[in-house]
């Protein structure tokens, strides 16, 4: 019997760093690099958006989506928290090999913010991200300009909307 | 991307004794030897290990058990294994990686191909032709272009008579020729290939679609002229109405009827409908049982398919991330979250294993090839649900029809007569019973009629979608034009080039103003004489020189599919004087040495140039009668 090779984008450090692509190209402008994670596991798993409380604003613009719930979706995904957790080491090596490149901006960088230096980004991957379906492309413009607005820490942000630990990975 | 296929190295075995392992290179590759030695048998081996169909073996090579070849693509490095044998359509085992990898590995590593594309999964040739860069092609509506097909443009042997272009074969088609022909020249690609697959796919569908229907109208007008679900609706309908007024008929007399002891047979009435109750009952529940099943499964299998679709999209994105990128190295292990120790370079940062670009290429299209295939598979398997499911919901309607009448007969008895008017009773419950039998007909009619509807339109979306494809492919093809005249010029120019520098004191040819030639009719003219009479050493040159510049035009032009290489067995065939072989190979080496593009020629002589004897063209030893290729 011939071995199976198994793939999953999220176990794949070069599909984390096209997927933060997408999003910053969509972005149009730099984010706080925990907020960019965040975007990046719901970009990856958009049914957790369920798990999400959303103000009611974006509960609306949420629901035109029509994403299919966690339960009902083919692939059986766990608490947001362990998606969070699994996803980390992928994100960080995603995230530094960029910046490493030169493809996330220094300056922007050092206050912990990911800037998109779109020269450099290789034209086939800009161009392979303006091909994203009809329904990533909402679903990158509902996480890049409603979600994104959402504060990342304090009461109502993001981090304890989400049901997610506070304290990330060392960047 | 260029299409591209090198061999890195040929190993021939029997059991654990090798026969015959040797490496070859990029550029001019030359098996050297006297006749008899065994040259043509290593070429066969090449052919025969790319996938050619080969079934009458030199004598020599009757030892050989398995011949294994290691090929670089632009999809990576792959390692062919196939045993040898008389027989046609053997299939293949790939290994996806380099041949040392291979032979370390365990079987199960190895993926075996069948020859014939299967509905499920891939030919071997399905998958080198992906693997190298090549569209898939179909030759004449029936067929697709395999390696075989291929390789008789691009292995030129001895067995052919000189003036074709193509290795000669008993059962041949101009279509194929053709078709051979314009895959490697350029002429279509991957939109035209796409289309006219798809084309054969629709047709095949439209066939069963119009023969289903032509059934369906045949058993259906047995019935005589009622064909039409309205016309058998408005049927039921009276019949249905005809059945409740006899019903009422029954009860009112019913009403009137003293009750008095029931009688044996009217007990024995009461049990047998009973029992076709049940029984209907239950063909009732288990095909409404099946039912549910089978739509868990197929809504199942549907979100299957997408996230297989979705899994091959991410996995294209994410590989044109790693071409554009490069390598991307954890620092924390994604399995124990320990920090990654330094590598030596050119290894996998994780495991440490050794990488290169053949095998990072090779293993991304085995990935890919599993995602298609998976997917392929769960389609059909989809396909083949589905239409179990319109079975069995039309088989739930004729039960259920059955469990009314059922019903209905079992509520007579329960309440039925027992003396009295029993004849008139028993009379009118007869004809209840025959409108019964009627209506089961008519729902019968029925399901026909529904499926003679979705039949019909079927086979009109199908026509649609046909004479929509024939359009598109005919659109393509007369915009192909320009293609086809530049690529065929550009081969008959480098033809005439070859064909000048061949040695003036031997050639034939005289003036040569222009050489032309033709795929579907095989052969090759100078100055438009197509049946020429020349030396047989001269029509050697001739044909080799056709082939030199096949590859020679793909060097120059990159809309060439041909994959940049070439096999010629014995280029000094038919008697030719040495010096004119020693002049054709210096051409090839000379075309070798100016080409940018990357490529291999293989060739065999027994006559080689002295100054190439010894050189790096070289490939092994110099083979004897007394010691032959072959150990």
């Amino acid at each position: 019997m011939t071995e199976f090779r198994i793939w999953h984008s999220s176990r794949d450090p070069y599909h984390c760093a096209f997927r933060v692509i997408s999003l910053l190209l969509a972005c149009r402008q730099s984010l706080p690099i925990g907020k960019l994670r965040i975007l990046d596991m719901y970009f990856l798993y958009p049914p957790l958006l369920h798990r999400l409380s959303l103000p009611t604003e974006e509960k609306a613009k949420f629901r035109d989506l029509k994403i299919t719930r966690p339960e009902k979706n083919f692939v059986r995904l766990p608490g947001t928290a362990s998606v969070w957790q699994d996803l980390q080491v992928f994100q960080s090596t995603a995230l530094k090999q960029l910046a490493g490149r030169g493809l996330l901006k220094r300056d922007a960088l050092e206050s912990q913010n990911a800037l998109l230096d779109v020269d450099l980004v290789p034209p086939t991957l800009v161009r392979r991200a303006g091909e994203q379906s009809h329904e990533e492309k909402k679903l990158l413009n509902f996480l890049t300009q409603d979600i994104a607005k959402i504060p990342f820490s304090g009461k109502s942000g993001l981090i304890k909307r989400a049901g997610i630990p506070a304290r990330g990975p060392v960047q | 991307m260029n299409a591209r296929l090198r061999i890195d190295r040929l190993l021939v075995t029997r059991g654990s004794s090798v026969l015959f392992d040797e490496k070859f290179h990029e550029g001019v590759n030359i098996i050297h030897g006297s006749n008899g030695g065994g040259k043509s048998t290593i070429a066969d081996f090449i052919f025969f290990g790319l996938g050619g169909d080969l079934r009458e073996w030199k004598p020599s090579a009757s030892r050989a058990e398995k011949t294994i070849l290691e090929i670089t693509t632009p999809a990576g490095k792959m390692t062919l294994r196939r045993d040898r044998s008389e027989k046609s359509g053997r299939p293949m085992d790939i290994f996806f990686g380099s041949m040392t990898d291979a032979l370390q590995s365990g079987e199960d590593s190895w993926q075996t191909q069948p020859y014939k594309r299967t509905e499920q999964g891939y030919s071997f040739s399905q998958i080198l032709f992906r693997a190298m860069g090549l569209p898939e092609a179909i030759s004449d509506g029936s067929s697709n272009i395999t390696m075989h097909q291929i390789l008789r443009l691009l292995y030129v042997d001895q067995l052919t008579p000189v003036q074709r272009i193509f290795r000669v074969e008993s059962f041949d088609t101009w279509q194929t020729r053709q078709a051979v022909g314009d895959l490697l020249s350029g002429v279509g690609g991957y939109d035209l290939f796409e289309k006219q697959l798809k084309l054969r796919e629709v047709s095949k569908r439209y066939d069963d679609a119009n023969a289903q229907y032509k059934s369906l109208v045949a058993v259906a007008s047995g019935y005589g002229e009622q064909v039409l679900t309205e016309h058998i609706e408005l049927a039921m309908e009276k019949t249905k109405k005809e059945r409740k007024t006899l019903l009422g008929v029954i009860e009112s007399l019913m009403a009137t009827t003293a009750s008095e002891g029931r009688l044996p047979e009217v007990e024995r009435n009461r049990k047998d409908a009973a029992r076709s109750y049940n029984a209907a009952r239950k063909t009732v529940s288990n095909l409404e049982e099946q039912i549910e099943t089978l739509s868990y499964e197929i809504s199942d299998a549907d979100q299957f398919v997408d996230h297989l679709r979705q899994s091959l999209r991410d996995f294209e994105a994410a590989s044109e991330t790693f071409l554009a990128l490069g390598h991307l190295d954890f620092e924390l292990c994604p399995s124990c979250f320990s920090p990654v120790t330094e590598k030596p370079i050119g290894h996998c940062q994780l495991c440490n294993t050794p990488r290169s670009k053949e095998d990072d290429d090779s293993r991304t299209l085995a990935v890919k090839l599993d995602l298609q295939m998976q997917l392929r598979e769960s389609l059909s398997l989809q396909a083949a649900r589905k239409s179990e499911f319109t079975e069995k919901k039309s088989a739930l309607r004729v039960a259920k029809r059955s469990l009314q009448k059922a019903s209905a007969t079992m509520e007579f008895v329960r309440s039925g007569p027992s003396s009295g008017r029993e004849a008139e009773i028993a009379e009118l419950s007869r004809k209840i019973g025959f409108i019964d039998s009627e209506l089961e007909g008519l729902q019968k009619r029925l399901e026909i009629a529904a499926k003679i509807k979705a039949a019909s339109t079927a086979k009109d979306d199908l026509k649609n979608q046909l004479t929509r494809l024939k359009k598109e492919i005919e659109s393509i093809e007369r915009s192909q034009g320009l293609r086809k005249t530049k690529a065929y010029s550009l081969i008959s120019k480098e033809a005439k080039k070859l064909l000048d520098l061949d040695m003036a004191e031997h050639s034939d040819f005289g003036d040569i103003d222009h050489v032309s030639f033709n795929f579907a009719g095989d052969w090759i003219a100078i100055n438009g004489e197509k049946n020429r009479a020349g030396s047989a050493s001269g029509m050697v040159v001739l044909k080799n020189s056709f082939a030199a510049a096949m590859l020679n035009a793909s060097l120059i032009d990159k809309g060439f599919n041909l994959p940049r290489w070439m096999l010629f067995d014995n280029v000094e065939d038919k008697g030719m004087v040495e010096e004119r072989s020693w002049n054709f190979q210096r051409q090839l080496v000379s075309l070798s040495s100016k080409a940018k593009t990357p490529h291999q020629i293989i060739f065999t002589t027994s006559k080689i140039a002295p100054e190439l004897d010894g050189s790096n063209f070289v490939v092994g030893r110099k083979y004897t009668r007394a010691q032959r290729s072959l150990n």
